[in-house]
């Protein structure tokens, strides 16, 4: 008798059943891991077994966690944007000269558009205010001139470990975040984003030098705001 | 729990979330959390243990809730489970070792208990799954369920049953070819 499992040509696609399930463990559980943000044919095969799995948890019992949790959750989202040193300067001052300075840069962009008259009236200029709560103090300042198709991001009051980037997304009502630019701690950044822009709400997340790696943030999400007309 | 109503709220929430909406985070979470920390406690057996990675998971939505992508066709709450087992799987791993439940334990698990009331397409989802186990031998479909239900990997599965690892793993392995099969039917 043959030592080869029959079934070993299968071995492969079984991996993604056994993943799923949890039997694997050690090396091979770290293995599916890695495979799973590699291998898109074999994150799908994980997702199509832990689809056939699911009915099982409704055997399970929902169980209501202490109200602590709760609590101690908020807390740690609180510290959690520490981890990439982030440090929203909430003194008045700052907060102050950011909103002038915010003040300003819509007084000129308003001349921009105001002064060659299109024959047609133009789409308004959007600005939205970025904070990291609402109502809290304001950490980017955006707008966007829809006849030059461009987005100026101005930060407030926000810093940053040097190898993370703040990345501009568009969060369109209901879609997913679209990435419009890389933008800077220290500086205004224009960009030209290739996706149109009518509206929904703008987000920094802080990402790797060079941009989120996945085309979706993967950094905490430090600031949004929605997109008004000025 | 999961109407189309309820999945259109879940998945609006999910993006929310990942853009850093506080309060939608507390909405999925007053949605989801019951669920989720069922699934935790079932496989961690400590409520500390297990309320401590229930925070984990929602600490991650909110860091990456990004990554949950409704145009995949993935039901968000089934990825949320999931996203929740494994987590729990890895704390359980990560621990004193496994839990090494006695047989008689596995047996119990096999004895499923009352459906809590969901939609008709989740009840037919569990039909049609129970009744594929029930074609299963009986032991191995009780080792799926340990694997399951208690995060038992092949190396407990098989000192529980007193058998080869690679016995294991062929029955395993055999068991989850014709619950496939018998599923796709």
């Amino acid at each position: 008798m043959s030592d080869r499992d029959p079934i070993s040509g299968e071995d492969d696609a079984l991996v993604a059943a056994e993943y799923a399930l949890g039997v694997l463990d050690g090396q091979e559980r770290v293995a599916a891991e890695r495979r799973i943000s590699t291998d898109p044919g074999f994150a799908r095969e994980v997702e199509a077994w832990q689809d056939r799995f699911d009915p099982l948890t409704a055997e399970i019992a929902p169980e209501q966690p202490g109200p602590h949790v709760w609590a101690d959750l908020a807390r740690r989202l609180e510290t959690s944007s520490n981890v990439v040193e982030l440090q929203l300067k909430r003194s008045l001052a700052l907060w102050r000269s950011a909103t002038a300075a915010a003040g300003a840069l819509a007084a000129a962009l308003a001349l921009v558009v105001a002064w060659p008259k299109p024959a047609a009236p133009a789409p308004p200029v959007l600005t939205a205010r970025l904070a990291a709560t609402a109502g809290g103090p304001t950490v980017f300042v955006a707008f966007y001139d829809p006849g030059r198709k461009a987005i100026v991001l101005t930060p407030a009051a926000v810093s940053a470990a040097q190898d993370r980037s703040p990345e501009l997304w568009l969060i369109p009502t209901g879609g997913k975040p679209i990435p419009l630019g890389m933008a800077a701690f220290e500086s205004s950044v224009q960009m030209i984003p290739a996706a149109s822009v009518g509206g929904g709400t703008l987000a920094v997340s802080v990402e790797p030098r060079g941009g989120s790696p996945t085309g979706q943030p993967t950094g905490p999400v430090i600031a949004t705001g929605q997109l008004t007309n000025l | 729990m999961e109407g189309t109503a309820d999945r259109q709220r879940l998945i609006a929430a999910l993006q929310q979330v990942a853009a850093g909406d506080e309060a939608a985070l507390q909405r999925l979470y007053d949605q989801t959390s019951a669920k989720l920390f069922g699934i935790c406690l079932r496989i961690l057996g400590d409520r500390s243990e297990a309320e401590d990675v229930l925070q984990d998971v929602y600490v991650t939505l909110w860091r990456r809730a990004g990554s949950f992508d409704p145009e995949r066709g993935v039901s968000p709450v089934t990825w949320l489970a999931a996203l929740t087992r494994n987590r729990a799987i890895d704390r359980l791993r990560a621990g004193k070792g496994h839990l090494h439940r006695p047989l008689d334990a596995i047996a119990e698990a096999a004895d499923p208990s009352p459906l809590a009331s969901e939609t008709l397409e989740r009840d037919q989802a569990y039909r049609q799954l129970s009744t594929c186990l029930g074609e299963l031998e009986p032991e191995h479909a009780g080792y799926i369920r340990a694997a399951f239900f208690d995060g038992q990997t092949y190396a407990s599965l098989a000192e529980t049953a007193g058998a080869p690892l690679g016995t294991m793993k062929s029955w395993v392995r055999r068991a989850l070819l014709r619950l496939r099969t018998c599923l796709e039917q």
